[in-house]
């Protein structure tokens, strides 16, 4: 046998793992590195821009009440109805939406994978029972249980109340982890795994997750922008953060309200939303693309 | 002979299928009463058609599927109903070496962890340096030099990746080392070296194999002894030797008759043996004999009565009533 031979026949180069791959893939997309610069850009900003401003975001400023951006005042984007900075309570708002969409996402994410590989890979009677309580948790209607919720917990204790909505948001993500994990467990690797004797705790950990994850991420890079809207729709009602905090969908709430003689009230915050929510739509489609394995 | 490594009496897998409400439970008798002994340092050969249970047999007597009835005998002891966890120090002594090469690897998983998996489980006592000795060892065996352990599995070919699979698969040193088509999916030149290193391997390390192929030349090369399987039942038992020179049974003879053979001239007479029609559904076998239906010796009584393996000679066993009328009707030269 040519041992030789064989060596120099390896490929060469460093070794290139998946996730090398996925990432000069991910690279290539300019949509996805543009969008992904601007959410760290604006997450940033979020944390030591109000750091800048002489003004803090509950501070009322009577003499400038209602201006509007650009004004002779160092009120950058102008003030709120109350005399506010409107500059510093969007930051504080883009704060407060960005940890509750990582927040409820990381929670839905936890309990979605554990559930989900574990039902996948056990098959099964005990997979029917545990995806028929998925069905009966999806036919609940969303906004009751988190109208429940926020009666239940003490009002303005925003984070209570997402990780308790991440923890009814896992619904999907156990789905897809399911179905993932449906596919893998016929695979010769997890046979070859069964025939060393690897135990199911084992074979889930080190070969059905770390198979499962390039989908999971995806689908988490595309839950948090759900989450950031799902919070602002929640605080546009007044269920979610309570005065003086500020997120990005009470301050659209407000805005909205002096629409007509304010329009900049709302054009702030709104335009920070909408361009968190497109830069995590595009690159949660990045990611998809970079981790897709039938591109490969 | 000493005390066989492994046992099976009357060994079946029945897969149950089709189970609906109105229809009647149904089984695919994938495996069906296999009886065997595997002697310690033999290379057994298990061949067959697609679909014939070869490879359901190999995963039963691992464990990897759940058998409906009979035993398998570990070094003596009935292994049947025993847990995982009591299962699991066995492992250490059987191992499988799986047909794709490249989906038998986590593509997860670097070379070394890979290999590594089996000692992580069975030799929990090796030290991270140790365990990467051992691994960078049987690598070496394999014919892989050392700096694979942090590649991942497809950066390599086919019969590269079967090396990992092997380098796995031998790694804790087992007793019984079982093969399911392992060269099947690879090119012809990679499947000689590969061969060529199950023997190299055997000859070191003396482990037992159980070689499941539907190629015959390559069971030939291999194996000492071989098992003939038609729809999960066993036709033919015997010595390589024996079984290529003067096989007794009918499915036997047309198996080797349809090994093609690079001579046009030999060719066209060859053929005349071969076998004809199509394997029937392992759901609704032939009464009888389960063969009758392409043998061309079959007779009325073929239809009642299921053959058992019976001795021809020193440890030939055919499953065939008529072997003595057959005998004489076409010997192999």
């Amino acid at each position: 046998m040519t041992d030789e031979a064989m060596a120099a026949a390896l490929p060469a180069g460093a070794a290139r793992g998946f996730w090398a791959d996925a990432w000069r893939r991910l690279r290539r997309n300019k949509a996805a590195m543009v969008a992904a610069s601007l959410i760290i850009l604006i997450a940033l900003l979020a944390f030591i821009g109000p750091a800048f401003s002489p003004h803090a975001f509950d501070a009322i400023d009577w003499d400038n009440m209602a201006v509007p951006p650009g004004g002779p005042n160092d009120h950058w984007l102008g003030t709120d109805r109350l005399g506010r900075d409107l500059f510093v309570r969007t930051l504080a708002g883009v704060q407060i939406s960005l940890q509750i969409g990582l927040l409820a996402t990381l929670v839905s994410l936890c309990i979605g994978v554990a559930f989900g590989a574990t039902a996948g890979y056990l098959g099964g009677k005990i997979d029917n029972l545990m995806m028929r309580f998925v069905d009966i948790l999806y036919s609940l209607p969303y906004i009751f249980i988190v109208i429940i919720l926020s009666t239940l917990f003490e009002r303005g204790n925003i984070y209570v109340l997402f990780l308790a909505i991440g923890a009814v948001g896992w619904l999907t993500m156990a789905r897809i982890v399911r179905g993932q994990t449906l596919s893998l467990k016929r695979k010769e690797f997890i046979e070859a795994a069964l025939a060393s004797g690897v135990g199911t705790p084992g074979i889930l950990a080190r070969h059905i997750v770390p198979n499962v994850i390039g989908p999971v991420i995806i689908y988490a890079t595309l839950t948090i922008p759900q989450m950031i809207l799902f919070e602002s729709f929640l605080s546009f009602l007044g269920l979610g953060v309570q005065e003086p905090q500020a997120s990005l969908g009470s301050l659209i709430n407000e805005g909205a309200q002096e629409m007509e003689s304010a329009v900049w009230m709302l054009l702030v915050p709104a335009g920070f939303l909408v361009t968190l929510l497109t830069c995590f739509n595009f690159l949660g489609d990045g990611l998809r693309d970079a981790l897709d394995p039938r591109d490969r | 002979m000493n005390e066989p490594l492994l046992q099976l009496r009357d060994l079946r897998v029945w897969f149950p299928i089709g189970q609906g409400l109105f229809r009647a439970k149904r089984h695919l008798r994938a495996v069906d009463g296999i009886d065997l002994q595997v002697a310690p340092g033999e290379a057994l050969g298990i061949v067959g058609e697609s679909g014939c249970g070869k490879s359901t047999l190999a995963r039963a007597i691992l464990r990897l599927v759940r058998t409906s009835g009979g035993q398998v005998l570990w070094l003596g002891r009935p292994i049947e109903g025993w847990s995982t966890a009591r299962v699991r120090p066995l492992r250490r002594d059987m191992q499988i070496v799986f047909q794709d090469p490249l989906a038998s690897l986590d593509p997860r998983m670097t070379v070394g962890e890979i290999v590594a998996e089996p000692l992580r489980v069975h030799a929990r006592e090796l030290s991270r340096a140790e365990r990467r000795e051992r691994v960078i060892d049987m690598l070496g065996r394999v014919g892989l030099p050392a700096d694979v352990v942090n590649r991942y599995p497809h950066e390599f070919s086919g019969g590269q990746c079967q090396r990992i699979g092997i380098a796995r698969a031998m790694v804790l040193r087992p007793k019984l080392l079982v093969c399911d088509e392992p060269v099947s999916a690879l090119d012809v030149s990679i499947q000689a070296q590969i061969v060529n290193l199950l023997q190299d391997l055997k000859r070191d390390f003396g482990m037992t194999i159980l070689f499941v192929s539907h190629n015959l030349a390559v069971v030939r090369r291999l194996c000492d002894r071989v098992l003939v399987l038609y729809l999960g039942k066993p036709m033919e038992l015997a010595s390589t030797d024996l079984l290529y020179s003067q096989p007794r049974h009918p499915y036997t003879k047309g198996l080797l008759a349809a090994v093609p053979v690079p001579d046009p001239d030999l060719q066209p007479q060859r053929l005349g043996g071969a076998l004809g029609g199509e394997l029937p559904s392992p759901l609704a076998p032939p009464s009888g004999c389960v063969f009758r239906t392409r043998c061309a010796h079959a007779v009325a009584g073929c239809a009642t009565t299921a053959p058992k393996l019976q001795s021809v000679g020193s440890g030939h066993e055919v499953a065939c009533d008529l072997w003595r009328e057959i005998k004489t009707s076409r010997e192999t030269p």
